[in-house]
């Protein structure tokens, strides 16, 4: 039973066992199939996530290719673009060169024809080239407008060529004397210019130079007589033409209707005198004195002696009256003078009438000491008037010599200060350039010129001061000898008329009842 | 212990009991299951690598696809700038384009208006001084201008640029010689035939007073439109010698009256 049992249980563990086999295979089938199913699911889902996915990939692998040759062509617009831009950068910078280039030579010929032109063709010219070159200005950033601006001034220039051949004549305005703007007419011959005035009363050249204004200068010319003017005026004629280019006007300029070449010369002292030096100045101040004082006593000492001389002739004029009664002194001079002689204002300032009295005075003291009734003079009385008149003469020459030293001075020592201010001058200008390292005659000259004008400064004072001294000096010593003269004359009178007290009998007396 | 390895140990021990019991007909439902239990392993592994496998895949498709979006985005930016590079360049070349034109326009204008002023110059010729005319720069410039002005305007040999160069150089030279007092040798017949060699001073291109070295005999010239005339003033010798004299040695300077027509 056991076994049977045993078995039972064999077989129902068999059965059991049988059964649970196939409940295993069952289940496992099932498991199996579940598995199989959820593989294939899974699978399916992960095709289609992946499918997805690479879709996606694909689509953004074909944008990125479409993006990608998009950019390729953008790429290769671009580097073709920059090849082109290159292409007309260089074309355009070509362009902008030729266009610089001829707006240049424009530029250049309209500065040159304003540069080229008389001063006198300025008031037709200027103003329209300066517009023109304003307006291109204004278009420099339209070339069309800027060229048709230059162009203008080629055609002002062809103009002008057609006009000046043969001459051309144009109304307008030159400045005169003293800038004085004059309305009238040009002719332009050349080089030549020629301008009268519209009233007819002046006519002239235009010389070269500019002003600095838009018109010409203009220089008269006296000796045309009006030829200017009728050429002008008629187209025929003689005009007056300089060889030289302008030196004939400067000429004219110069000396404007045969001024003298002298004054130009004086005026160059003005010139010079402008870059004097203070030490100059001072030289000259010195040599300004010496002339002021030196002129000063020439010219009072030639009154001196004009008035002694003039005294002294109308002295020797009276003195005949009285040259023969010398013993009229005795009596009161003063009436005897009145009365023999008439006295004038001059006559007292006269040499002689001052040793006249001097002498007279003399001889009246000397015969009023001796003995009543003795009228004559010892030997001893006669020389000691001598000495008295001497002493007058003495006195006489130096009033007569009185301020001369002052000549003396100029003549002696102008030259001196003013060699001393040339020096000091010469040694400041050398100073100055040697300390400027300039080696220009231009820059010496006006020093070494204004320093010499020291010396002619010095040479003005001592030269005219030398000549009135020579001549005062000559006609001091002709008086000087006329009244030495004059003494020995008197001397003589007086020994004849007042003879030595053993010698005289009597006087001696004039046929002059008067006396 | 995994719960596979721990089927795998339970089914193993089964098939080990069961084999001594069962016939041949019992071991096939094993045989089956063991059978299925491997498939469904293998299902499971296969489930399992596929798992792996996707998400591997996934992984790197995405990094793949992250990386075209920013490829794209770059992309993108790069168009997006060379757009704009293009249509600045294109404004650019526009620009020059124009600039271009209008280079073109002013020279077609110069070109233009340059072959009047020519003409206008061609005409005024015969009116430059004879010495003038003689020297190099005048004759080469005067050659090349008449040259120019007989071909038609588009088949000009020369450029524009230098036709102006040109005509600006004859106006300048005729310009200067108009500035001067210039005295040339030339020869001129007299009346009777003989021919001499005269001093000719040119007041610019004003006026021309000519003289023979022994003052015998004299011409005053003028310009016409066909060239310089010299006209026999024999009276006005001595005046011009001294003009000459005063005009190459600048000696006795002083103006010398002498008639503007004869």
């Amino acid at each position: 039973m056991k076994s049977s049992l045993n078995l039972l249980l064999v077989l129902a563990s068999a059965c059991s066992l049988v059964h649970a086999q196939n409940d295993s295979v069952a289940q496992s089938k099932a498991k199996l199939e579940e598995s199989s199913k959820a593989l294939i699911e899974t699978q399916k889902e992960q095709a289609d996530l992946r499918r997805h996915l690479y879709k996606e990939v694909n689509e953004l692998d074909d944008q990125v290719l479409t993006i990608s040759k998009e950019l390729r062509q953008l790429e290769r617009d671009e580097a073709l673009r920059t090849t082109n831009v290159k292409k007309l950068d260089k074309e355009v910078e070509t362009r902008k060169t030729q266009y610089a280039y001829t707006v240049g030579l424009l530029n250049q010929y309209s500065k040159a024809l304003i540069s080229r032109v008389h001063p006198s063709e300025f008031q037709i010219y200027r103003e329209p080239i300066g517009q023109i070159d304003q307006s291109a200005l204004n278009s420099a950033n339209e070339p069309v407008k800027e060229m048709q601006e230059r162009l203008k001034v080629l055609t002002l220039g062809i103009k002008r060529l057609g006009e000046i051949s043969g001459g051309s004549i144009f109304e307008g305005k030159a400045l005169g004397f003293a800038g004085k703007s004059l309305d009238g007419t040009f002719m332009i011959m050349g080089p030549s210019v020629y301008f009268a005035v519209k009233n007819g009363l002046s006519e002239g050249i235009c010389p070269a130079q500019d002003t600095g204004s838009n018109f010409p200068a203009f220089v008269s010319i006296n000796e045309s007589g009006g030829s200017i003017a009728k050429a002008i005026l008629t187209q025929q004629g003689t005009l007056p033409f300089d060889g030289t280019l302008g030196k004939a006007i400067v000429a004219e300029m110069k000396h404007p209707g045969g001024q003298n070449k002298a004054l130009e010369h004086v005026m160059l002292f003005g010139d010079i005198a402008k870059n004097m030096m203070f030490d100059g100045w001072i030289a000259i101040a010195i040599c300004v004195v010496m002339i002021a004082i030196g002129w000063t006593v020439a010219a009072r000492k030639i009154i001196y002696l004009n008035s002694i001389e003039k005294g002294n002739r109308d002295f020797l004029r009276e003195w005949s009256k009285v040259a023969n009664d010398l013993t009229t002194l005795e009596r009161n001079n003063e009436e005897m003078s009145s009365a023999k002689m008439s006295e004038t204002p001059a006559m007292k300032r006269s040499p002689f009438y001052e040793i006249y009295h001097i002498g007279s005075e003399e001889i009246t003291n000397r015969i009023a000491s001796t003995k009543k009734g003795h009228k004559g003079l010892s030997g001893r009385s006669i020389q000691a008037v001598r000495a008295a008149l001497d002493s007058g003469l003495v006195q006489l020459q130096h009033k007569l010599t009185d301020g001369l030293v002052y000549l003396t001075i100029s003549i002696a020592g102008g030259p001196y200060v003013g060699l001393l201010g040339t020096v000091v001058g010469v040694m400041i200008t050398f100073a100055i350039i040697s300390k400027e390292g300039e080696v220009n005659v231009n820059a010496i000259a006006p020093g070494i010129a204004s320093a010499l004008l020291a010396t002619v400064a010095g040479l003005i004072v001592a030269i005219p001061a030398l000549f009135v001294y020579s001549y005062l000096n000559n006609r001091i010593k002709n008086i000087t000898s006329e009244v030495k003269v004059f003494i020995d004359e008197f001397v003589a009178k007086m020994a004849e008329f007042y003879p030595q007290v053993n010698e005289a009998s009597a006087p001696k007396f004039s046929n002059n009842d008067d006396i | 212990m995994t719960r596979g390895t721990q089927i795998s140990a339970t089914i193993s021990l089964l098939f080990t009991l069961a084999q001594p019991v069962l016939s041949q007909e019992v071991a096939s439902p094993l045989e089956t299951t063991r059978e299925n239990l491997r498939l469904w392993l293998e299902t499971k592994q296969k489930e399992q690598l596929e798992i792996n496998d996707w998400k591997n895949d996934k992984e790197v498709l995405t990094l793949y696809k992250e990386g075209l979006l920013k490829e794209i985005d770059t992309y993108k930016q790069q168009i997006a700038d060379a757009k704009v590079l293009a249509s600045a360049a294109d404004q650019e070349s526009t620009n020059k384009i124009t600039a271009r034109d209008q280079f073109i326009a002013a020279e077609k204008l110069l070109s233009e208006e340059l072959r009047k002023q020519e003409e206008q110059l061609a005409a005024l010729i015969p009116l430059l001084p004879p010495p003038l005319l003689k020297a190099a720069k005048i004759s080469v410039g005067v050659e090349s201008l008449k040259k120019n002005l007989q071909l038609p305007l588009d088949a000009q040999v020369d450029d524009v640029a230098k036709r102006l160069a040109n005509v600006t150089e004859l106006m300048a030279e005729a310009e200067k010689f108009q500035q001067g007092v210039n005295v040339h040798p030339e020869l001129h017949k007299k009346s009777d035939g003989n021919e001499y060699n005269m001093q000719v001073v040119y007041f610019g291109m004003a006026i021309a007073y000519a003289v023979n070295e022994d003052s015998t005999f004299a011409l005053v010239g003028t310009p016409t439109p066909t060239g310089w005339t010299f006209k026999e003033s024999n009276d006005l010798a001595p005046a011009i010698q001294k003009l000459i004299v005063t005009a190459t040695t600048e000696k006795d300077v002083s103006f010398t009256p002498l008639p503007i027509s004869q």
